[in-house]
Formats: structure tokens, sequence, C-alpha cells
């Protein structure tokens, strides 16, 4: 991977907590949350990871003493580099989505963490309320097997 | 640059201090304009709690019509400061909404 060529650099930012990692030099780039107040960093369409930006570093990662913090960020971001060398996959947002599914755009999260409850509303005006569990690394998932995210919910498919 | 104070949509007096934007979040988030993070404190699209830390608030900018990063919008994160002053902590570009209770527009029930 040619990012194991280039230097890990880091910032720490003490007076906000806030670690911020780079393959190389820092470059522009869009951040998606990995986890709660982890962001990878990269320059689409390209998934590759070239960053990571950590908040309330030293509360998720505590050190018992200052000296080592930055040698400690260093582990924990090559870690992470190891487990995310890509952001996941659904970064299909640069994407035209066709009409008939913007329809899905317009959605209501009732809920999170965990879980989120969608309202979803049809084209023709029709709703549709289904239960959907969403996995930050993966792909918003809806449980009701007759409705899919990116599938165009019809009259019919409504409850 | 001296530090600047914005009033945001909720009534809080956020600071942008100098040194968080030009040592931390230009040089290593050089993505996000200052003109995004005022425009974000105070037209916000959206606002929200932390997903966990009462102390942190988000705020949600408008998505960026055009350009490489066009569709994304600025995320702010401030640290509260008290009930009527915050700093701004870090800002970043992203293409999802962020997860937290979102507090403000208020949520219509159904």
């Amino acid at each position: 991977m040619a990012s194991s060529d280039r230097l890990l650099e880091l910032d720490y930012d003490e007076r906000g907590d806030v670690l911020y990692a780079s393959l190389g030099a820092p470059q522009a780039a869009l951040s998606y949350e990995i986890m709660e107040d982890v962001l990878l960093r990269y320059v689409p369409p390209n998934r590759e990871v070239i960053g990571v930006t950590i908040l309330n570093f030293s509360e998720h990662y505590p050190v018992p003493e200052e000296a080592s913090l930055l040698s400690m960020a260093k582990s924990v971001v090559e870690e992470l580099l190891r487990r995310y060398p890509l952001v996941p996959e659904p970064m299909e947002e640069d994407k035209d989505m066709p009409d008939e599914q913007e329809s899905l755009r317009s959605v209501t999260i009732r809920k999170n963490p965990a879980s989120y409850l969608l309202v979803a509303t049809t084209t023709a005006g029709c709703t549709a309320t289904v239960s959907a569990t969403y996995d930050f690394r993966g792909p918003l998932l809806i449980s009701n097997p007759i409705i899919q995210v990116g599938q165009a919910i019809t009259k019919d498919d409504s409850r | 640059m001296p530090d600047r104070v914005y009033n945001t949509l909720d009534g809080l007096q956020v600071v942008l201090e100098e040194e968080t934007w030009l040592k931390h979040i230009q040089s290593r988030h050089s993505e996000v304009t200052e003109l995004e993070v005022a425009e974000a404190l105070q037209d916000p699209a959206r606002i929200c709690s932390h997903t966990s830390r009462q102390s942190r608030r988000i705020y949600q900018g408008q998505p960026r019509a055009t350009g490489f990063f066009r569709g994304s919008f600025p995320l702010i994160v401030v640290a509260l400061i008290d009930a009527y002053n915050g700093r701004v902590v870090t800002a970043y570009l992203e293409r999802l909404p962020y997860r937290g209770q979102q507090l403000w527009p208020p949520l219509t029930g159904s």
C-alpha cells in the first residue's frame, strides 16, 4: 500500500483535545465518522484513508504521563489505519440518484444511535414507516424485507 | 487573525480562537473555510448535541453546491463553556449527517 511509504504526521491540539494525524503532509479531504469522535480522512472518489482526526483524544485514550501522549497517539492511529485502510463502501453520495429514488431521501431519523425509525415519503405522497438498523461501519440496513435502501417505494409497498 | 466571536442561532457566543484556527483547523482541515464556519454557526442547517457529551454541540452548515467537495457540508464542533458561551474545537466536511440528537430544527412528531 502506498500509504506505508508516507510518514505519519501528528498534531495535538491540547486546548481542544483533538488529535490530527495525516499520512504525509495534511491535505484537504472529507471526513467520515467511523465511530464516535474518530474521523477517517479521505479524498473522494478514492476511498483510501489518508488521515485520522480524533476528538476528545485524552478521554478516549488516557495516558498516565503527558510525555507519552504522542507515542500513544502514534500507536492508536497506526492501529486505526491498519483496521480501516479504506472508508466504508457506501460513499456513493457523489453519484446522482435517479429521480424515483428521491423519495427515499425524505426520511426523518427518529432515534439513534442503535436504531432508527424512518418515515419515508413516496413520490406519490404515501408514507411508509419502516424500522431500520444502522450499522455505523456499513450501509443503512432496512429490516423491512419489502423496502430496501435505494428502492423506490410505491403505493403498494406502503404500510 | 484575531479571535472571532459569532452569535449562534441558538443564542450562544462562540469564539473561534486564532490559534485553534490557524495552527490546527486551517493547517489540518484546510478544506473548511472560515466563511463556512461563520455561516454554520450563525445560520446552520442543523444543530445537534454530541452523541455522548453534553458539553459539546455540533453545528451543521449548508451543503456545498459547487466545487470538488460538492454535496458535503461543514460540521463545527463547539465546546460549551457555560450556558451562553462556547468555543470552536474543530471543523470538518462530511457527507453524512451527524448522528447526535437534533436540537434544531425541532423534530416534528407523526
